[in-house]
């Protein structure tokens, strides 16, 4: 019978047992996280854009992507990560849903297939990928629609130039359904696309329509958009703008809205960069280069003026120093006061480089200097060295000497009373003072992996209040156990009084040890309480130990003792009778003395 | 009948499952710090790396200096996410943001590392440098510098080591009223007294700080040329003539919407757009 019951029993059980394994396990476990990857178009084109969007959904913390390069491909993460958070809330349980989504924009170069690999993702500390994804890419005509030139007014120009540039971006005029749309109307529809003007300013732009040559060579109608920059070239070598890029939104089928208004409902991405420029960039010449070149082009002046001209030793003197020209202002690099021996030999001269503070067409630098000895009767001038590009020569320009007056010190530093007393410490020591740098990183793991926890209000009460709190306990403590020992005292005392006159008692003749036992009861009371022995005589005893809560036994007892020696006082007792009684006392005393009274 | 139960175990197993699982599976919020350890260093050395390379290719290659820095701040700024609190890697992330330009976002770490390890030399010495290049300069007010001077242990000490003295004093003030309990002298009297009030006194600096920068937060500017307005929108007159740069640093009163009440240290007051500040 049991048997057959089990085995009837058996699928209930398995099946209840594993609802509730699933209705309690279920809600509990974390949702695995996903990850997909997609595009927006079935087929792609040569040098026209495309998105791919990797979406990651059900995650606590994701670590970015890093996009394969592609072969013939030019892959860009496009600006800002999409994220959002769906809470839902199902019978009192909370399910957050993250979602972050990656999009890249990648422009393939060659017609074939485009094979986009596994994409890695850590996720959750593990790493998944992605599907692999086949895209065709077929060619296009890209290059008649738009493309991009830059131009400049010069065939020559040395490192640090400030020459002008222009950059015109070249649209062949979108005609759809006979339809044609005009150069502002790519503007206001917003359809060119400054993705990397390099340089160049997005403002300003000049807008024409031109006849011009195709770069297939034919001869056809195209709107121009030019902007212009300076540009002062850092460095030697071909001058490049690889990174300049520009995109086209550029329609294929136009409607109107309900306002009347042309929008795009289908269009092409286009991309376009500029030709290298067959510009060399120059290295300033090493002939008759100034021992104090700081690396100016273009043609300066510079003006110095300094506050104040009266001064001690050792006071601080605000050099200000104003350059102006026509070259590059916003690069210029400061004078080298510090390398300067006119200026160094006199004067306490930071070595920190000047920031510097673009005015108009002027930049002023701010140093602060100091007088080292009374000697000083002014500041040297300040020479400025530049090359000139158009002369293609270095010059020198030079401020005004600044007449001081410069006073003894108030006080002498440790140098001054040195050269004072004629002996130097290290005539040529060399300047041992830190420069004012960035300090290097912080590079120890030990360091950089332990975390530390703030102070908090919770840990300052604590520290606060747990002193207290101690002393209190440990006062209460120490008051408690000293009343508490002097309940103690008097109730041994009180114990030990008592066994002493019961002890006396079985020495004495049957009646005055019955009177003595009486006596050593009532003695116990009137000790341990410090109260008058009569206040427990007779009855009165009883009542007290009733009154204190002491079990009926032990008043019974009492009261039994108390009894038994009155009565023995009066019509005598047998000499085992009081043994008896001394007996039942002492056990009395005992009780009693277990209880508080 | 031992055959039997051997039967039902399936049966148990579920309940087992059942009861068992929800007390040993961890809650799916509290996974918040995933990174592994040795994921930890993985990700510390290859920022470190990216970091020393960018700095020696700064001077020839900035673009690419420009994308290793950002690569190390993305893995210092993954640790600290990981749950990571500390002052070495907010100094690190302070001095990647300085060299990428980042003023406002480099004072911010600083004052974070600062907090956490105010006795660290290095950190200090980096934020005044950063400081320096703060345009404008917003002094303090007169009563400001008086309060400094006058509570110069409030305002010249750290939070933490005035946490330690008031635990020390506080302690140790209580130990020696306690041991008047056993020994009645007059110098345990006073020395027990003048502790606890010294420890009721820094517990009272910190926690006016504390509260300080719950109510009023501490802020940086971070971003170019914000102008401080006299009301919150752009429409507002400008409170402040001049622009602030990134690196100004400032109190957050209020905030409302998408723009904060903000007061700068000379005490001037106004509203400035929430995006262009970054709380310590």
């Amino acid at each position: 019978m049991s048997g057959r019951l089990v085995e009837r029993i058996r699928p209930m059980h398995c099946g209840a047992g594993a609802a509730i394994a699933l209705l309690t396990v279920v809600p509990q476990l974390p949702a695995q996280p996903r990850i997909s990857l997609s595009v927006n178009v079935d087929e792609a084109y040569v040098n026209e854009a495309f998105l791919v969007t990797i979406q990651i959904e059900n995650f606590n913390t994701c670590e970015p992507p890093t996009f394969p390069p592609l072969e013939n491909c030019s892959v860009r993460q496009q600006e800002g990560i999409g994220e959002s958070t769906q809470t839902l809330i199902i019978n009192g349980r909370m399910t957050v849903t993250r979602t972050r989504t990656y999009t890249y924009e990648v422009i393939p170069h060659e017609p074939g297939p485009l094979t986009l690999p596994p994409i890695k993702v850590v996720v959750d500390g593990r790493t998944i990928q992605t599907e692999r994804l086949r895209i065709p890419v077929r060619p296009s005509q890209t290059g008649e629609l738009l493309f991009v030139e830059i131009t400049c007014g010069r065939q020559k120009i040395y490192a640090g130039q400030r020459v002008r540039l222009g950059l015109t971006i070249w649209v062949k005029p979108p005609v759809v359904e006979g339809y044609r749309l005009g150069p502002r109307d790519i503007l206001s529809m917003q359809l060119l696309q400054a993705i990397n003007f390099g340089p160049f300013p997005t403002e300003n732009v000049q807008t024409q329509a031109l006849q011009r040559t195709a770069p297939d060579g034919s001869t056809a109608t195209y709107y121009s958009y030019s902007t212009w920059t300076d540009y002062v070239p850092d460095r030697p070598g071909r001058l490049s703008f690889d990174d300049i890029e520009v995109g086209m939104t550029y329609p294929t089928r136009l409607s109107r809205d309900i306002f009347g208004r042309i929008e795009v409902t289908a269009h092409r991405r286009l991309r376009a960069r500029p030709k290298p420029l067959d510009i060399d960039v120059l290295p300033l010449p090493t002939a008759g280069r100034p021992p104090n070149f700081t690396g100016a082009v273009g043609v300066f002046d510079i003006t110095v003026s300094a506050e104040p001209t009266t001064v001690r030793v050792g006071d601080p003197i605000t050099l200000t120093i104003e350059i102006r020209g026509d070259g590059a202002i916003e690069a210029l690099p400061p004078p080298d006061l510090a390398g300067d021996s006119r200026l160094s030999g006199q004067f306490r001269v930071p070595q920190e480089e000047l920031a510097g503070q673009v005015i108009g067409s002027r930049k002023r630098f701010t140093q602060v200097i100091r007088a080292e000895t009374t000697d000083v009767t002014e500041i040297p001038s300040i020479e400025y060295a530049y090359f000139d590009p158009e002369s293609e020569r270095y010059c020198v320009a030079k401020s005004e000497p600044i007449p001081i007056h410069v006073l003894p010190a108030a006080q002498l530093d440790a140098s001054a009373l040195s050269e004072a007393v004629g002996t130097p410490l290290r005539p040529s020591a060399p300047d041992l003072r830190p420069l004012d740098v960035l300090r290097a990183n912080e590079t120890r793991e030990s360091v950089l992996l332990t975390a530390v926890k703030p102070v908090n209000l919770s840990a300052l009460a604590v520290v606060v209040g747990a002193p207290a709190a101690g002393f209190l306990l440990g006062w209460a403590f120490t008051e408690y156990a000293r009343r508490g020992g002097e309940v103690r005292r008097r109730r041994q005392a009180a114990l030990r009084a008592a066994q002493a006159r019961l002890e006396r008692a079985v020495r004495l003749p049957p009646r005055d040890a019955a009177a003595e036992v009486a006596a050593a009861m009532l003695t116990y009371l009137s000790e341990r309480l410090g109260q008058p022995a009569a206040r427990f005589a007779g009855r009165d005893g009883v009542m007290f130990l009733q009154g204190r809560q002491v079990p009926s036994e032990v008043c019974r007892h009492w009261e039994h003792i108390m009894s038994g020696c009155e009565q023995a006082s009066y019509a005598g007792v047998l000499d085992g009778d009081i043994s008896r009684l001394i007996q039942e006392a002492r056990q009395c005393l005992r009780a009693l003395s277990r209880y508080n009274l | 009948m031992s055959a039997r139960s051997f039967a039902i175990q399936p049966v148990n197993v579920c309940f087992a499952v059942a009861v068992l699982v929800p007390v040993v599976a961890p809650p799916s919020v509290a996974a918040e710090r995933t990174m592994s350890p040795q994921r930890q260093r993985e990700v510390l050395r290859q920022a470190l790396n990216d970091f020393d390379q960018a700095v020696s290719l700064a001077a020839t290659e900035p673009q690419r200096a420009s994308e290793l820095y950002s690569r190390a701040a993305a893995g210092f700024t993954a640790l600290i996410e990981s749950g990571l609190r500390s002052a070495g890697l907010e100094y690190n992330l302070g001095n990647t943001y300085l060299r990428l330009g980042q003023l406002g976002r480099a004072i911010v770490h600083y004052r974070r590392a600062l907090l956490l390890d105010p006795s660290n030399d290095k950190i200090r010495a980096n934020l005044e440098y950063a400081r320096r290049q703060v345009e404008p300069y917003i002094p303090d007010t007169g009563a400001a510098r008086l309060a400094q001077t006058l509570l110069f242990v409030h305002y010249n000490t750290s939070l933490r080591g005035r946490f330690v003295a008031c635990a020390l004093c506080s302690i140790g003030g209580w130990l020696l009223l306690a041991l008047r309990l056993r020994f009645a002298h007059r110098v345990l009297t006073t020395g027990g007294l003048a502790g606890i009030v010294a420890g009721l006194w820094l517990a009272a600096s910190i926690w006016w700080q504390v509260r300080a920068d719950e109510n009023y937060p501490p802020a940086v500017v971070v971003d170019q040329e914000v102008i401080l307005r006299a009301g919150r929108g752009e429409g507002y007159e400008p409170a402040l003539r001049q622009p602030m740069g990134p690196g100004v640093e400032l109190r957050v009163l209020q905030t409302r919407g998408d723009w904060a009440e903000v007061r700068l240290p000379n005490g001037i007051t106004g509203w400035l757009p929430l995006s262009a500040i970054e709380r310590v």
